[in-house]
């Protein structure tokens, strides 16, 4: 694996016979069905929920007092029906989607970079820096990961930019465990050693070297980190700490489904459905990234 | 091995400090406080219990205040049942969690086991593929989705359990115990599934049976013995997983335990209570995972250093 993502830093020159390890890695990843296919419905989910709002003539807030409460009735204008201020299930499914979908993507992100950079500035420098670094992560990583995202985001006020911060601020540290382990392993071996003798700065070596090489093992930790994130929010959101109206979020819609399991089952069903999907599609296609990044590992 | 266990709880301490530390703190610097509810309650009301709080002396004050009292084990009246002590509280709902996340537990560990040493003795059979697909759901599935959908199923349309509550005996915990138990249930039968595949390949199994040990003795004295190895590893993430689900399984059945009390008392910033759930949860998970730790390493040599 080490050897293999060693000439991630220069697909470019991996030259016409050779095929360079992300190149081999998608070829893997294309082989296997199932990840395909969850991508397809991911990238369906996605537009599905950006392309579907732009189809309605109005807000996935806009209340029509006209038809409260309409049963769900596939052939009508509002094929999943309306919630009790008459708003279309159907539209604040797919607004909802956005949040929850952007609030993953970019929770993931951010707290990948910072441990990205956090682990692997722990784990080239070594000595004291690393065991204060480390000791940080390792005391905060006791501390149970509901708690910290509970009681960040209690402290932020609610909505989305709060379950964002109070989610990276509790993911960041596996990211930047694994790779201090990546960066220790990288330490040693000959290339950095060429990199210092031939006057690399070791800011220069982080960056063009330590952090390349740790590509691998963070895609494939990044996408097992999105679907947990978006768990995380829709359960911060059902209940009652997370997004806030008048944003929505597959949580939000869950939760006000639950409330009306009695006379409407199809307002927490359909919601819920959505969340499934998404979160079985994304498992799939991080088994596969998994397996295509470190075919060892199975 | 005695050296190792009494290391882990020493490297407890500064975790359950900055829990508490951190805990502290960020409820204070919350948004809102415990006494603006819905009710506007007069100034000099509010100056009072604010004094008897003492929630008007300066932080670092009440930070000290506060470290010394959860030495003690005191961690004073709720904020918000106000006649009530947080140690009342807490004995009230946490026998309550407990009686739940045990049930569950025990479900999860005998349903899983027994499931994934089914798939792997079926391997790529229909039962396979059938627990295996099952499992997945269980998985993708989260708790929230899956409890109100038992609730339609169960209570609302076969009548056989109440939809909520605490007062029906064993009844009401059916489907919380159940709720609670299907996502572990799924786990610990992928990872049994794995494991077993895992152990019947190996070496002593064969000597095993080469030397005449009939198929039914290998599996319960040699196989699942190795194939356990994972699963009581998972033991201890799973508890944690336990305590964030008895907050959403509380919260939607109506269940009186701390887990709800937890959720409650977060959003009507009562700061006692929050402190005194968060720290009791803590230290379960925390002496959970040790526990957990040091079965792994009776059980399993490797695991020694």
């Amino acid at each position: 694996m080490t050897d293999a993502a060693a000439d991630l830093t220069a697909p470019e020159e991996a030259g016409a016979e050779g095929v360079s390890p992300l190149r081999e890695a998608l070829r893997r990843f294309r082989a296997n069905r199932a990840a395909v296919a969850s991508l397809i419905v991911l990238v369906l989910i996605v537009i599905f929920c950006f392309g579907g709002p732009l189809l309605y003539s109005y807000e996935p807030d806009d209340a029509n007092f006209e038809a409260m409460n309409a049963p769900m009735d596939l052939f009508s204008a509002y094929p999943f029906g309306t919630d009790d201020l008459g708003r279309d299930l159907l539209l604040r499914i797919m607004a909802g989607g956005q949040v929850s979908l952007i609030i993953g993507l970019v929770a993931t992100l951010i707290a990948v970079a910072i441990g990205v950079t956090w682990g692997s500035v722990a784990g080239f420098l070594g000595g004291v820096v690393d065991q204060v670094m480390m000791r940080i992560v390792d005391v905060l990583y006791g501390i149970p990961y509901i708690f910290q995202v509970i009681l960040i985001s209690m402290a932020l006020g609610r909505g989305s930019t709060a379950v964002i911060i109070a989610v990276v601020l509790s993911l960041w540290l596996t990211p930047s465990r694994i790779v201090r382990a990546q960066a220790i392993a990288l330490r040693h071996r000959e290339f950095i050693e060429a990199a210092r003798a031939g006057g690399m700065t070791k800011r220069q070596i982080v960056l063009k070297h330590i952090i390349p090489n740790c590509v691998g093992v963070v895609i494939v930790y990044s996408s097992l980190l999105i679907p947990d994130v978006i768990l995380s929010e829709s359960l911060l959101s059902f209940l009652g700490l997370g997004v806030q109206a008048p944003e929505t979020s597959w949580g939000v819609l869950i939760s006000e489904g639950q409330a009306k399991i009695e006379t409407a089952p199809h307002m927490l069903i359909l919601p819920g459905l959505a969340l499934a999907l998404t979160l079985f599609c994304m498992n799939f296609v991080a088994d596969g990234l998994r397996d295509a990044f470190d075919p060892n590992e199975r | 091995m005695v050296l190792s266990v009494l290391r882990r709880m020493l490297g407890s301490v500064p975790t359950l400090f900055a829990l508490a530390t951190i805990t502290f703190f960020v409820i204070r610097f919350a948004p809102g406080g415990p006494f603006d509810g819905e009710k506007k309650l007069p100034p000099a009301l509010i100056a009072r219990m604010e004094a008897q709080f003492h929630l008007n002396e300066p932080l670092w004050q009440q930070y000290l205040r506060f470290l010394g009292d959860v030495v003690r084990l005191d961690f004073g009246q709720s904020m918000y049942y106000r006649e009530y002590t947080v140690t009342q509280l807490i004995g009230h709902g946490l026998p309550i969690s407990l009686q739940i996340g045990l049930w569950a537990t025990l479900l999860y560990a005998v349903a899983g086991v027994t499931l994934g040493v089914v798939a792997a003795l079926r391997r790529n059979g229909p039962l396979d593929n059938l627990v295996s697909a099952v499992a997945m759901g269980g998985i993708v599935v989260p708790t929230f989705v899956m409890a109100p959908i038992l609730q339609i199923v169960f209570a609302l349309m076969l009548s056989l359990v109440p939809v909520a509550g605490w007062d029906n005996g064993w009844r009401s915990m059916v489907l919380p115990v159940v709720a609670m138990a299907l996502p572990n249930i799924a786990y610990v039968a992928r990872l049994t599934r794995g494991a077993m595949i895992e152990t019947l390949r190996s070496n002593y199994i064969r000597t095993a049976r080469a030397k005449g040990v009939g198929e039914w003795r290998v599996l319960t004295h040699h196989a699942i013995r190795g194939a356990m190895i994972p699963v009581i590893a998972y033991l201890g993430p799973a508890t944690a997983g336990l305590i964030t689900g008895s907050m959403v399984i509380e919260t939607i059945f109506a269940v009186p335990g701390i887990g709800r009390y937890f959720v409650e008392s977060a959003i009507s910033r009562d700061y006692t209570m929050v402190m005194g759930v968060t720290l009791v949860y803590g230290t379960c998970i925390i002496l959970f995972n040790m526990v957990t730790d040091v079965a792994q390493m009776l059980l399993d040599p490797r695991s020694r250093t």
